[in-house]
């Protein structure tokens, strides 16, 4: 049974989108979220389309919700499975928050890395020695990967 | 040490009277260990509960704040008053600020007007039952501060420092709204947690580690490791696990590990196998001939040079006969090398084998103690009721019981102390410490485990033997718990300092 906040969630995602994301609702599941989010401009991935999934657990939003990125994308706090290392999903999560509020921190995510919390150790100490280095391959990620 | 067991022996002359009261055995001389283990307190829940609400009514009182401010304080200060005070007095709004005490407009404003008739969680219109206890003004309904709570208390005694579910909002979650909304089961495991944030946090204060107890043990001065529990459990304050005196927690650990692992198997196949020189699989000789055939791989060699069998014949010296083994020894250093490393391990293994076998048997001969207890319960009972000798007379035969049972415990890890124990003088005055513990708590033992029909039976009536048993195992007794004083004693002074 869809739960009066999931409803509305879902209601306002769609007749007041957030600029640059797109959330459609699964056909058969209510809880599951196709996401797509375009790079924001100024960034390496300006111009790539970036899909993710984002699942609402039983007891949300007592928990926070599940995303994962579909597309391949080279960021220090993202990833190769595509999880996402991200404070407001795990320890600084409050049920007050919501679906939006978690897009809207992956948008901002994608133009201000936290370098200092990385999930690929890698691909931060890339941004960090050689920040130019590491642009340039996230660019042709973009391309390659995000670029349909 | 043959001296203590004199003096003993000589105080204790005269108790075969017939005529003497009742020994109480634990007025024996109180010696130094005894003394030590009473540097504690055991509390119930009640009474630490108690404890931790005079700590909140003086924290009240010195800060001039309400109950709640008080608990939100010293759960941030983990309980440290001295703390608290501290900070409290040299900036008290931003210690207040710290622990979450006061709002924060600027960070996470009230909710605006529109939406204020919402619950902010649930977006479902908020009733009359709506809460708004905290300072903030964040209005949840109470079915989502239940649920919230509930989630909350899965991730364990923590939960009493939640913040206000709003996002950023820097208010704790107050005392009296988790008591306000919870209910039943729940209210309890919040309770219970709320006095773990005590007691957790308090470093000379732990609950009994045995499941089910709810007694805990306050440390007054440190000193002593091993403390029992009104439960009876035994347990080492430190590390929380099972006595192990005299070895220190580190020494148990090792001990406990190297018991578990699985290094003791590989030492062993080191030391029993060799692989096959083709497929390398190890392989257990468990025949006498020196023709080996490896199962896997069907390769025929000899298990003393571990040459191919096929080169093996008249030639060499006849089937069972491989003299090339000196040969290949002294020609291939990587063989002598292996030869060295199995010596090694054998030996290792050998040693090892030696302590735990006799560490299992304490451990074994102490549950066997255990199991005796019903029935020294039992056999009191009897000499009380069938042959009408006062219970208080009686006594001796459950303390003596109790110190085999201590007895044993000790013992079992003098073999763990001393297999890490390096080889020197010191070494040999606790060898024969414990050597004369074992002795005497095995004749207490004995004495304990022996036949009471005779003195049940109905056509005795003389009761002398059962007065000359009685102070004979109370003798032993007593010179026991000399040997078991003066072996903590000794150890734990630092008397034997020379572990690895």
């Amino acid at each position: 049974m869809i739960t009066p906040r999931i409803k509305k969630e879902t209601e306002r995602l769609s007749t007041d989108p957030i600029v640059g994301i797109y959330a459609t609702p699964d056909e058969t599941n209510f809880r599951h979220f196709h996401v797509q989010i375009s790079g924001p401009a100024d960034t390496p991935y300006n111009g790539g389309l970036f899909k993710a999934e984002l699942f609402l657990p039983d007891e949300y939003p007592m928990v926070p919700p599940k995303v994962l990125f579909r597309t391949k994308i080279f960021h220090p706090n993202i990833d190769k499975l595509g999880r996402i290392c991200l404070d407001i999903l795990k320890k600084n999560w409050s049920p007050a928050l919501q679906i939006r509020a978690v897009l809207v921190s992956i948008q901002s995510l994608l133009s201000d890395a936290n370098l200092d919390d990385p999930l690929d150790e890698e691909v931060a100490e890339l941004f960090k020695t050689d920040p130019e280095a590491a642009e340039e391959k996230a660019r042709q990620w973009t391309l390659d990967y995000a670029n349909e | 040490m043959e001296s203590h067991g004199d003096s003993v022996e000589e105080e204790c002359e005269g108790w075969d009277d017939e005529e003497y009261e009742d020994p109480a055995l634990e007025n024996t001389p109180s010696e130094n260990t005894l003394a030590k283990i009473k540097d504690y307190r055991i509390y119930t829940s009640e009474e630490i509960m108690e404890k931790q609400g005079k700590i909140i009514q003086n924290v009240r009182e010195i800060l001039g704040v309400d109950e709640d401010d008080a608990i939100t304080a010293l759960k941030h200060f983990s309980w440290s008053v001295e703390q608290l005070e501290e900070k409290w007095f040299s900036d008290e709004d931003k210690t207040k600020y710290q622990c979450g005490l006061v709002p924060d407009d600027s960070k996470c404003p009230p909710p605006n007007k529109k939406y204020a008739d919402l619950c902010q969680i649930c977006f479902l219109p908020l009733k009359k039952d709506k809460i708004n206890s905290l300072k903030c003004g964040h209005i949840f309904c109470r079915q989502c501060w239940t649920d919230f709570f509930d989630t909350k208390l899965l991730e364990g005694y923590h939960c009493v420092m939640s913040k206000c579910p709003q996002y950023g909002c820097p208010l704790t979650v107050t005392h009296s709204i988790w008591k306000q909304i919870l209910t039943g089961k729940h209210l309890q495991r919040y309770l219970k947690f709320h006095c773990k944030s005590y007691t957790d946090e308090t470093k000379n204060i732990n609950w009994c580690p045995k499941p089910g107890c709810n007694f805990c043990v306050e440390n007054v001065s440190y000193v002593v490791s091993e403390v029992e529990c009104n439960c009876g459990h035994f347990f080492c304050f430190k590390c929380g696990e099972d006595s192990h005196r005299p070895c220190s927690c580190e020494l148990a650990k090792k001990w406990m590990m190297k018991n578990k692992s699985e290094s003791e198997n590989i030492t062993w196949m080191i030391a029993n196998t060799k692989n096959c020189p083709k497929c390398q699989r190890p392989i257990e000789k468990n025949q006498g001939c020196n023709h080996m055939t490896c199962n896997m791989c069907k390769h025929e060699f000899c298990w003393m040079c571990m040459g191919s069998w096929t080169e093996h014949g008249n030639a060499t010296g006849g089937y069972y006969k491989c003299n090339k083994y000196e040969e290949m020894k002294s020609s291939k250093n990587d063989l002598t090398k292996l030869e060295e490393e199995r010596d090694r391990a054998k030996h290792e293994l050998k040693k090892y084998m030696f302590f735990f076998e006799r560490y299992s048997n304490h451990v074994k001969a102490g549950d066997h103690a255990n199991e005796m207890k019903p029935k020294i319960e039992i056999l009191i009972e009897k000499l009380n009721t069938e042959k009408s000798y006062p219970i208080a007379e009686l006594h001796f035969l459950k303390e003596g019981l109790d110190e085999v049972i201590r007895c044993r415990k000790v013992l079992k890890w003098t073999y763990a102390y001393g297999f890490y124990l390096n080889d020197d003088k010191e070494k040999a005055l606790f060898e024969n410490a414990q050597e004369m513990l074992e002795k005497n708590a095995d004749r207490l033992h004995e004495y304990l485990e022996q036949d009471f029909e005779p003195f049940l039976c109905e056509e005795e009536l003389d009761k002398k033997p059962f007065y000359q048993y009685k102070s004979n195992l109370v003798n032993c007794y007593k010179v026991t718990k000399q040997f078991y004083t003066n072996l903590l004693d000794g150890l734990e002074r630092g008397l034997t300092n020379n572990i690895i």
